[in-house]
């Protein structure tokens, strides 16, 4: 076209420039114009999301007579919350009184930022300990109910976790029927796709599709699902995203870190990076994405007690003393480097299992045949498909250096073993399978919860985030009931926020 | 007593016999009305009761069928209580998938089953659940 | 003369003992105390008891176990099922193993051991009615009367399962579980 002219080249782009404005909303991060839209719907409050963050939330702005709904992509309510057990970590409470336990808010985010290394919010971890209690209380007096004994949890200097009777299952239960009793309504199958603003650059609705059937055969299922019908919601005070973590977002997580398309994950399916996307995209700050926070079963205090050895070769991987999150980042770069899918094996010796500081726990996998016990080292290999010979060989290095007092390998610390080693029957075997269930990344909010714009670093109005959805407020890792205070003393916080704007 | 009375009251006895014989409601094996919509097949619990496409879907063109909710399932299956109360005897082990310990009765039947294709267990996406579930069917 | 008569008098007198006592016969072999002599009997009359038609209801009326359990259309259709089965289920507790029968199989016939004229000798006007709660109730019963007349009959019992032993699947799992579940834990699904 070599005719083409300057104002042939004008005329084409403009046709090309409104052909690409006319195209569908779903194209454009936001629509810009509040009065071009019909609202199928309207409400005060959007809150998207229904684990334990969306309930708390939901409940703060219902109760205070705003027309609150919650909306739920899944056809199951509940997300994350309602598999997790739900210790649930307090600063101050009646049980700590009744225990002549002393805590304080100082020794509580002590706790929390020895877990966090730093990457975490302190402003955050703040919140957290300051409202811990408020939130607890919250949750009892609306249903919740918990166990009259603390549990003296990792990580925690002092006894201060709550045993949630029933798990979360039931405290979700409990909440939802509270919600329910203050008008709050529910929508199941309704996924929020896209945050809508008006010119001023506030929050005023969503573009969500009804009827939405989340298809767990589709590897990401946020991209090329096309079920559902588009409608638009009008949110009329705020819109609250408690829309969980990523675990289960196979595509988003390895993008983060290669090393996560390795993992197990024993999150809900609707665990997708969707909502965070949808964020990002109305210009939410995206923080430490690729922070994950591992789950492995054995308590971390035992790890040292075995012996972890590469599937394929019996050889040892590394410096067994460690806690999960680096043990585990070890063995999936060693996995991804090594080209295999096959977890390590971790081997317990009499005495090493003995040495465990849950034997109760320990006892409890080897009855459900999580932990496996052998006779002799070459009914173990030829269980886990190990080369025996390599395996008998590598558990006479590994004693020898232990009577040595020397890990030429891997400068393990054998004075901390208290006799474990590879050498009295039985044995124990485990796979060490790091399991993710929970992505400490998300977007960035003030105190209040607000959203923080990328560019401005204020808040987008109209638009807040609580729960695991956030980031930043864990940092490196999450510490063992960690997460409940956090969902719970946001989600107040944010619905407080929002009733008093 | 004449001697062709004992024949006659045999032959009596006989006929009284398969006249009983002839009565009796003995239910008779059949072979089933398969509902061989090869697209859209239904399952053999179904099938059994010659169930047809619009005893589920409503009168109306096949085109314009949806998928039913949980409601219209349960206008035979009575209610979500209802059906974890026949299994009740799982909840002993908390291993009741229509009472569970995540969600209590409130699951949508299609988490697991599913009426034109294959159904799925969605405990085992988590649990082993060779020891404490059959196939759903 | 005299001795016709004689005869025919205690003809008469052995006749009315004879049904007397056939008829008596017959009714006490109806109930649930007869059933129940069978040990094996024993969870089926516990959940029948408890069930709406075992007396637990407002006017505490109960269906006998041969109620639904033998045909009601004709007595000699009755009599000579209840004598077939009678004989039958003696020979099995006396020279069987009564312990081992399958009871979960059993129930997956319950077809050929409850019968649709018994049913229907209760709620007489079941399929005639126009009016109903639930909707779903009169096409299903206008569905079973289609297939009434063809070699496809359906039966009451093909959609109403447990009607008079309701629970006894939670029952028989109390004396023989069907599983025997191994505490387990979350393997991380894999995904």
């Amino acid at each position: 076209m070599e005719e083409l002219s300057r104002r042939g080249f004008m005329k084409w782009g403009a046709l090309a420039t409104s052909a690409i404005a006319a195209a569908p909303a779903l194209n454009a991060a936001t629509l810009q114009s509040d009065k071009e839209i019909k609202w199928d719907a309207e409400y005060d409050v959007i809150v998207v999301g229904s684990g334990l963050s969306a309930h708390v939330t939901s409940i703060v702005t219902a109760e205070a007579g705003l027309k609150t709904v919650m909306i739920e992509k899944m056809s199951r309510l509940g997300g994350n919350s309602i598999i997790s057990q739900q210790d649930f970590a307090v600063m101050g409470s009646d049980l700590q009184a009744k225990s002549g336990i002393k805590d304080s808010v100082e020794l509580y985010m002590k706790d929390f930022s020895a877990a966090g290394k730093g990457y975490n919010d302190v402003r955050h971890t703040r919140r957290i300990a300051e409202n811990s209690n408020r939130a607890y209380e919250f949750a009892r007096d609306r249903g919740v109910k918990y166990g009259d004994k603390l549990k003296h949890l990792g990580g925690h200097t002092v006894a201060r976790s709550l045993q949630t009777l029933g798990g979360g299952g039931k405290a979700v239960q409990a909440l939802h029927k509270h919600y329910l009793s203050k008008n709050g309504e529910v929508l199941k199958r309704v996924k929020a796709e896209e945050i809508i603003k008006d010119n001023a650059g506030k929050v005023i609705g969503l573009m969500v599709k009804e009827k939405y059937k989340f298809d767990n055969k589709l590897q990401a299922d946020d991209r090329e699902n096309t079920t559902g019908k588009v409608k638009y919601y009008r949110a009329k005070k705020a819109v609250v995203f408690a829309t969980g973590g990523y675990s289960r977002d196979k595509e988003f997580r390895t993008i983060q870190n290669p090393t996560l398309a390795l993992i197990k994950t024993p999150s809900n399916r609707g665990a997708t990076a969707g909502a965070l996307k949808s964020m990002i995209k109305a210009g939410a700050t995206p923080v430490q994405i690729s922070l994950t926070r591992f789950s492995f079963g054995i308590p971390t205090e035992d790890l040292k007690y075995s012996m972890m050895v590469d599937a394929n070769t019996a050889a040892r991987i590394t410096n067994e003393d460690s806690n999960r999150q680096d043990l585990s980042n070890i063995i999936l770069s060693h996995m991804l480097t090594t080209n295999t899918k096959k977890y390590p094996v971790l081997i317990f010796d009499a005495q090493g299992f003995k040495n465990s500081h849950d034997p109760h726990r320990m006892n409890k996998f080897l009855k459900k045949g999580k932990i496996k016990q052998f006779n002799t080292l070459k009914e173990l290999a030829t269980e886990y498909k190990l080369p025996v010979d390599k395996l008998l060989e590598e558990a006479d290095t590994y004693n020898k250096s232990i009577a040595a007092k020397k890990d030429d390998k891997f400068k393990k610390d054998y004075s901390k073993l208290n006799g474990a080693a590879v050498q009295k029957a039985p044995y124990y075997a485990i796979h060490a399978a790091p399991g993710l269930s929970y992505t400490q990344g998300g977007v960035q909010v003030t105190t209040k919860h607000e959203v923080l714009n990328i560019d401005s670093n204020k808040p987008i109005d109209g638009l807040y985030a609580v729960g695991e959805a956030t980031g930043g407020v864990h940092g490196f890792s999450r510490i063992t009931s960690g997460s409940i205070p956090d969902c719970m003393t946001s989600g107040i916080i944010a619905g407080e926020s929002i009733v008093k704007s | 007593m004449k001697t062709y009375n004992i024949p006659i009251l045999l032959l009596l006895l006989m006929g009284g016999v398969i006249l009983l014989v002839l009565n009796v409601n003995e239910p008779k094996t059949y072979v089933m009305d398969v509902n061989s919509n090869s697209k859209y097949p239904i399952k053999s619990y179904h099938q059994e009761l010659q169930l047809e496409c619009k005893n589920c879907h409503g009168e109306g063109s096949e085109e314009d069928y949806e998928e039913l909710e949980d409601e219209q399932c349960l206008t035979c299956h009575k209610s979500k209580e209802y059906l974890a109360q026949r299994i009740s005897f799982m909840e002993k082990d908390k291993t009741s998938p229509h009472n569970s310990y995540h969600d209590g009765t409130t699951l949508s039947c299609y988490e697991c089953h599913h009426s034109h294709e294959k159904s799925v267990n969605m405990c085992a996406d988590c649990h082993n659940v060779e020891t404490w579930m059959k196939p759903i069917k | 003369m005299k001795k016709t008569i004689i005869i025919v008098c205690i003809g008469i007198v052995i006749g009315l003992l004879v049904s007397l006592g056939t008829y008596k016969g017959v009714k006490e072999t109806a109930g649930d105390k007869f059933c129940i002599l069978c040990h094996s009997m024993e969870p089926m009359v516990e959940v029948y008891k408890e069930d709406v038609h075992g007396g637990n209801n407002a006017l505490g009326i109960k269906a006998k176990c041969v109620s639904c359990h033998l045909p009601q259309d004709t007595l000699m259709n009755y009599l000579y099922v209840k004598a077939k089965n009678g004989a039958v289920e003696v020979a099995i507790t006396a020279f069987g193993k009564p312990e081992n029968i399958n009871w979960y199989k059993k129930r997956a016939h319950r077809k050929s051991f409850v019968y649709d004229s018994g049913c229907l000798s209760c709620h007489t006007n079941i399929l005639e009615q126009t009016d109903a709660e639930n909707p779903k109730q009169l096409e299903m019963h206008k569905h079973y009367e289609s297939k009434l007349l063809t070699n496809k009959k359906l039966s009451c019992v093909s959609c109403h399962i447990s009607s008079g032993h309701e629970s006894l699947r939670n029952k028989l799992n109390e004396l023989k579980p069907e599983y025997k579940p191994v505490m387990n834990v979350i393997d991380g699904g894999g995904h």
